[in-house]
């Protein structure tokens, strides 16, 4: 399990590195009610942003 | 442990054995009681706030466990209390790994994620192979002109012995 972990977490940061900052508009994916951008579409990348965007908040105040 | 050495063999369980006890006799045959990815976030994320299971945490992390496999052993702990499923458990973990990162940045503590690449210079077969060719090379013998000179400059009569210099900083033979 251990391996799948790793495996998705490199996806994941891959996938957020990728992408811009700022959520695209949908281009077919069922996100959230009414979104009309991608947030919602991957809840794991979305709370993996959340969090690092948190992070680098608070690294830039201290 | 002699059952970690040796398992008795034919004292295994036979195959299908397990399907003969009554279902749902434990907690991972049960329904799951969180099903989404929501749900088991709200259920992990308050746990980085208790002092005493973060200091566990932290305590492993320090001690140079990789934050996969923490996240890894919670979400197994997870499964195995029939809190959720393995897919949810997986799906959750990088949102887990992502807080102790959080955790690990705010106590000024070094981690490892577990996705680094693995530092095997020096103990593969083909660095010790190449390592040792290496050494060949430098053994090679030497042309017949080079070892001419050699031979030559070893031969020579050891003449009058070079003064020794008398300084205080000089080096004496005993």
């Amino acid at each position: 399990m251990s391996k799948h972990i790793r495996k998705l977490y490199t996806r994941v940061d891959g996938q957020i590195k990728s992408s811009p900052k700022k959520s695209e508009p949908t281009r077919g994916l069922v996100g959230k009610r009414g979104a009309s951008t991608d947030e919602g579409v991957d809840p794991v990348v979305d709370y993996v942003k959340y969090i690092r965007e948190l992070r680098e908040n608070r690294n830039a105040s201290t | 442990m002699p059952l970690l050495d040796k398992p008795d063999l034919l004292d295994a369980p036979i195959p299908g054995q397990s399907l003969t006890a009554e279902p749902g006799n434990y907690p991972w045959e049960q329904p799951p009681q969180l099903n989404t990815v929501d749900e088991a976030v709200e259920h992990y994320t308050p746990m980085f706030g208790e002092e005493e299971i973060l200091s566990g945490i932290l305590s492993h992390i320090e001690g140079g466990v990789a934050l996969t496999t923490m996240a890894d052993l919670i979400t197994k702990g997870g499964v195995m209390t029939g809190l959720h499923s393995i897919d949810v458990g997986i799906m959750v973990a990088p949102v887990l790994v992502e807080l102790m990162i959080s955790s690990a940045d705010a106590a000024d503590i070094e981690y490892t994620v577990g996705t680094e690449p693995k530092k095997t210079e020096g103990s593969t077969k083909a660095s010790i192979a190449a390592a040792l060719e290496e050494e060949e090379v430098e053994q090679e013998p030497l042309p017949e002109d080079l070892g001419m000179v050699m031979e030559m400059s070893m031969e020579e009569p050891a003449g009058e012995p070079a003064e020794e210099s008398m300084g205080m900083m000089a080096r004496r033979s005993v």
